[in-house]
């Protein structure tokens, strides 16, 4: 019977997801937390060794453990069902504040003939993926005529300032990989269900600019010091030694009321 | 007359004494334009300024791009500290926006209290080029 392994995919997904519920802070491997669900996963990777790479792997990324995370996907790569694989393993970098590497997979997710468009297409947006959303749409909407239902105004505009700046994709997550970076080192993952809000900023004295902020559940300090450490690496590691042009992106204070990133 | 750091203390003051929304929105403005002042002090009084113009923008915009390309002969950590002081600068830029422009948003203490520690470190930043700018107007 495939009763005991449904089971077990289901009890560690679930405990995943009650562990991101519990605290957005980056766990460590060696906790007893985490080694309780790594001998569950190693349970169920004698029944379904791919949906045990991929539990590794989401525990990998909420251990902020980058090697663990592709070493996992690797391996899960290799075995059948690799649409899935890399659905669950983009939300896993996502949480690792991998979002580069997230924006590459993110691409091969938006093809609509892989049906995961509008299972995506938001948390793609606010992984930077702007452009990358926009021009995938109408082949989207004649696949899903349901898209045509929902209001792609707000992607709408932000495209309209990209292209005014020359913006891309690849630039904004330059940026926030540098914030993903930050959110390692601070041991935190970003809060609420998306891993950004995205605002197209009209101030009446200047151009039009498009505005990112990662929500973290932290304190005012904290905040302020990623914020502080972000102006620095994009003075040290962006081109130009600043934020591309059409573009700037901050840590902001979540609330405790949203909604924080599922597994 | 007043200076970068008068802004400043009005922002402390204010976020002191401040009862909700619209007192926020008065913090985050005088922050902003102590760090503004102060970046534009710091820009005027470099040796050799950036010739970036951008077309179509206010000073707000010029400023930060000025600060984001200075001009290529000047000291290695002049150099730094300007692109520094811009990368600070278009991060709270956005939050004065929000709250002298975007009333229906709902403005937060913390988004005031972030504004008034970046401008702080603008301030120090600024500060920390004095020695620096003196020594190469002597040169």
């Amino acid at each position: 019977m495939i009763k005991v392994p449904q089971t077990l995919s289901a009890e560690t997904a679930g405990a995943l997801n009650a562990l991101i519920s519990e605290s957005d802070r980056f766990r460590d491997w060696n906790s007893a937390e985490i080694q309780t669900l790594v001998r569950a996963v190693e349970k169920l990777q004698k029944v379904d060794a791919r949906e045990a790479f991929v539990r590794f792997g989401a525990l990998a990324a909420i251990c902020g453990d980058v090697d663990g995370v592709f070493e996992y996907y690797k391996k899960a790569l290799l075995l059948p069902d690799v649409l899935e694989t890399k659905h669950e393993f983009w939300t896993s970098l996502l949480n690792a504040g991998l979002y580069g590497k997230a924006q590459e997979i993110g691409s091969w997710l938006l093809d609509a003939k892989r049906g995961f468009f509008q299972k995506v297409w938001q948390q793609a947006v606010a992984a930077g993926q702007v452009l990358e959303v926009w021009n995938r749409l109408s082949d989207a909407k004649r696949t899903y005529p349901e898209l045509s239902e929902l209001d792609f105004s707000s992607v709408e505009n932000a495209v309209a300032v990209m292209r005014a700046h020359g913006l891309t994709d690849s630039d904004i997550g330059s940026v926030l990989d540098l914030m993903g970076e930050i959110q390692r080192a601070h041991s935190i993952m970003f809060s609420g269900v998306f891993v950004s809000i995205l605002r197209v900023m009209r101030p009446p004295e200047d151009p039009p600019y498009i505005y990112f902020t990662i929500q973290l559940d932290a304190s005012v300090d904290e905040i302020h010091a990623l914020n502080r450490e972000l102006a620095r690496l994009v003075v040290e590691r962006l081109p130009e030694g600043s934020y591309p042009q059409g573009m700037v992106a901050s840590f902001a204070k979540a609330y405790p009321v949203e909604l924080r990133a599922a597994a | 007359m007043a200076a970068p750091e008068d802004f400043f203390s009005q922002a402390i003051k204010q976020l002191a004494s401040a009862a909700g929304d619209l007192d926020y929105r008065l913090v985050i403005g005088r922050a902003y334009y102590a760090a503004y002042h102060a970046a534009n002090q710091f820009e005027e009084r470099l040796p050799r300024r950036s010739q970036v113009i951008v077309q179509n923008a206010g000073a707000h915009e010029n400023l930060l791009q000025r600060l984001e390309r200075p001009d290529g002969r000047l000291d290695y950590g002049l150099k730094v500290i300007s692109k520094d002081i811009a990368a600070q600068l278009r991060m709270l830029k956005p939050l004065r926006e929000l709250a002298d422009y975007e009333l229906k948003e709902t403005i937060r203490v913390d988004q005031a209290e972030e504004a008034i520690r970046t401008a702080k470190d603008v301030l120090a930043e600024c500060n920390k080029a004095r020695p620096k700018l003196k020594a190469s107007q002597s040169k």
